[in-house]
């Protein structure tokens, strides 16, 4: 016990910095594992196993975030605060990207497919939201302020073209079942690609500025 | 997104060692400030700690007003290592200074009162301390009257490392002490100031030292074991308690040379709710422990064996409190059961927690010694 005290290792705030990166590969796992179950066939219960367990990881590791924090101001003081308050959102915000990622799952398991003679948006932007989980791992590991703004316009166009296509099916005559699915699974991805934008800028800018689109507009996560 | 630090770590040490340094040489000016006021003085000083209960309660009113056991127990060893005040008349008050010492943490909680839910959990975690060294106090001061076993036990481990009382031990830390405590007291003496006059002085620069290098050993050492103190109480978390708690609470306290900023960090960590007082409450043993090492260093500035004996009751002390209260469940749940009572009546009755708070730490102890001395 002694020797582990005076024995180095991460600082609590490394941990933490950890911990983050963790809930990101998670989150990128569940999303891909979600948008799998989209184009799969009719039995997807290995699926829903996979995305309801790395989502309670999710959970579990933002709570275990949240007490590292809290033991981190009492240890070390209010120095940290700026950058306590910045995991605190940063976590938040990956827990929801968890949610969103069941969300998905869910339409699949309701029987939303995206395979067929219709090519899908969602399908185009597949991959490029899921290497946007391991960008933003790197921008905050690197706190690489030049990759935000690129990463940002880029989370602001995807967000963009989904909101055309959400207007398009609400204003299609396709029935309901068909169109409301595809434009929650719109919406999900939207906000997925907002939180990770979030995840970014927060983590390169802190808290101190409010979360805005690159043109200045609320940002809706 | 890292932290700048201030101070590199090696100087840092560096600091910590001189101030240790310091902090011995004050122990010794003590001592000399002691012997320099006369026998009518010393008497006159010393004859109410007789009195056990008086003894007792010296010690805790000491270590409230000074905010720090070690402060204390460091003067109690360097009166006793004066050879002015006897181990017996000591130990009551090294118990008292364990009860004294579990103010600061009480205070701590007081800041999360105006938040019931947060207050109550820190205001528990707090006095389970409280209500543990109370009983330790109750239990052990009256079999050590009776027996003075616990007395016994220090001198058989102290005349192991220093000789029987009475002998005098060549401490090579003393030696080292020696000479820069000797200056200050032929500086002092050259302005003037003689006899009794001249022992005040030494006596409050000896206490002044000792208070200043505690609280910035204290200050320095929380800063440079702050990540491994928060490594650890990330594992106190993750083990739930227990004796590797203990473990952690004495290591931490032994690092930052007080058992109060153990104890303190621990209020926002239970009003917070990540720790539980179960959690809570072997870390607070451990720190009471811990708290114990400063006065064997202080032992180590001066020239008795019961010094060092004095020092060694206030370890086996807590160690024999911990041994009597903790193994056995019932008993362990005592302290926490008095501790959730008094949360639950402290988080609705506000006046509660103010009689609590200035009767045991202050009204009880001032009016105690007044009659009894």
């Amino acid at each position: 016990m002694v020797f582990k005290f005076l024995r180095g290792g991460d600082t609590g705030m490394e941990s933490v910095e950890r911990m983050v990166s963790t809930m990101l590969g998670d989150c990128r796992h569940s999303f891909d594992v979600a948008l799998a179950a989209l184009t799969a066939g009719e039995d997807v219960r290995q699926e829903g196993v996979d995305v309801r367990e790395t989502d309670r990881r999710i959970n579990a590791m933002e709570e275990q975030v949240r007490r590292a924090l809290v033991v981190h101001v009492a240890v070390q003081g209010g120095d940290d605060v700026g950058l306590v308050m910045t995991y605190l959102l940063l976590v938040k915000k990956l827990e929801r990207v968890g949610d969103q990622n069941k969300n998905i799952f869910d339409l699949a398991e309701d029987g939303l497919r995206l395979h067929g003679d219709a090519p899908d948006i969602v399908l185009d932007l597949r991959a490029e939201v899921s290497a946007m989980f391991a960008e933003a791992g790197r921008i905050l590991l690197e706190q690489d302020e030049d990759a935000l703004d690129p990463f940002a316009l880029r989370a602001a166009d995807i967000r963009h073209e989904l909101d055309e296509h959400i207007r398009a099916a609400s204003r299609s005559d396709d029935p309901a079942h068909a169109v409301v699915p595809r434009v929650l699974l719109y919406r999900y991805v939207s906000r997925i690609v907002a939180n990770l934008s979030s995840v970014a800028q927060v983590g390169i800018e802190g808290i101190e500025r409010i979360e805005h689109e690159p043109d200045g507009s609320d940002m809706d996560d | 997104m890292s932290r700048p630090t201030t101070l590199p770590a090696p100087l840092r040490l560096t600091a910590v060692l001189g101030l240790l340094y310091g902090f011995l040489v004050g122990v010794s000016l003590l001592e000399g400030g002691i012997k320099a006021l006369g026998p009518d003085i010393q008497e006159e000083l010393f004859s109410s700690v007789d009195n056990p209960i008086a003894g007792l309660l010296v010690g805790v009113l000491a270590t409230v007003l000074a905010q720090s056991s070690s402060v204390t127990t460091s003067t109690v060893v360097g009166l006793v290592g004066s050879g002015l005040l006897g181990v017996g008349d000591a130990v009551p008050m090294i118990m008292g200074a364990n009860i004294g010492t579990t103010v600061t943490n009480t205070l701590a909680s007081l800041g999360h009162l105006r938040r019931p839910h947060e207050f109550k959990p820190a205001f528990a975690a707090a006095t389970v301390h409280d209500f543990f060294n109370v009983l330790a106090v109750a239990l052990l001061l009256p079999l050590e009257l009776a027996t003075g076993i616990l007395r016994r036990g220090a001198e058989t481990l102290s005349s192991l490392f220093v000789g029987s009382a009475g002998a005098t031990f060549d401490s090579p830390i003393k030696n080292a002490v020696k000479a820069p405590a000797g200056w200050v007291e032929d500086g002092v003496g050259a302005i003037g100031p003689s006899g009794t006059f001249l022992g005040l002085i030494l006596l409050a620069l000896g206490l002044a030292a000792i208070f200043a290098c505690l609280a910035l050993i204290t200050k320095n050492m929380r800063t440079l074991v702050a990540d491994r103190v928060e490594r650890s109480i990330n594992e106190v978390l993750g083990r739930g308690g227990g004796l590797a708690a203990m473990a952690i609470g004495i290591i931490i306290t032994i690092a930052v040379q007080s058992s109060s900023i153990t104890t303190s960090i621990l209020i926002p960590l239970a009003a917070s709710g990540v720790l539980s007082l179960a959690s809570t409450y072997p870390v607070t043993l451990g720190a009471n422990v811990g708290t114990t090492v400063t006065a064997l260093l202080a032992s180590l500035a001066t020239d008795r064996p019961e010094a060092l004996t004095v020092a060694l009751v206030h370890t086996l002390f807590n160690i024999a409190g911990i041994l009597l209260l903790y193994p056995v469940p019932a008993l362990r749940r005592i302290p926490l059961r008095l501790a959730e009572r008094m949360a639950e009546k402290a988080a609705t009755n506000r006046q509660a927690v103010l009689l609590y708070v200035v009767g045991l730490f202050i009204v009880v102890p001032a009016l105690g010694v007044a009659i009894l001395r």
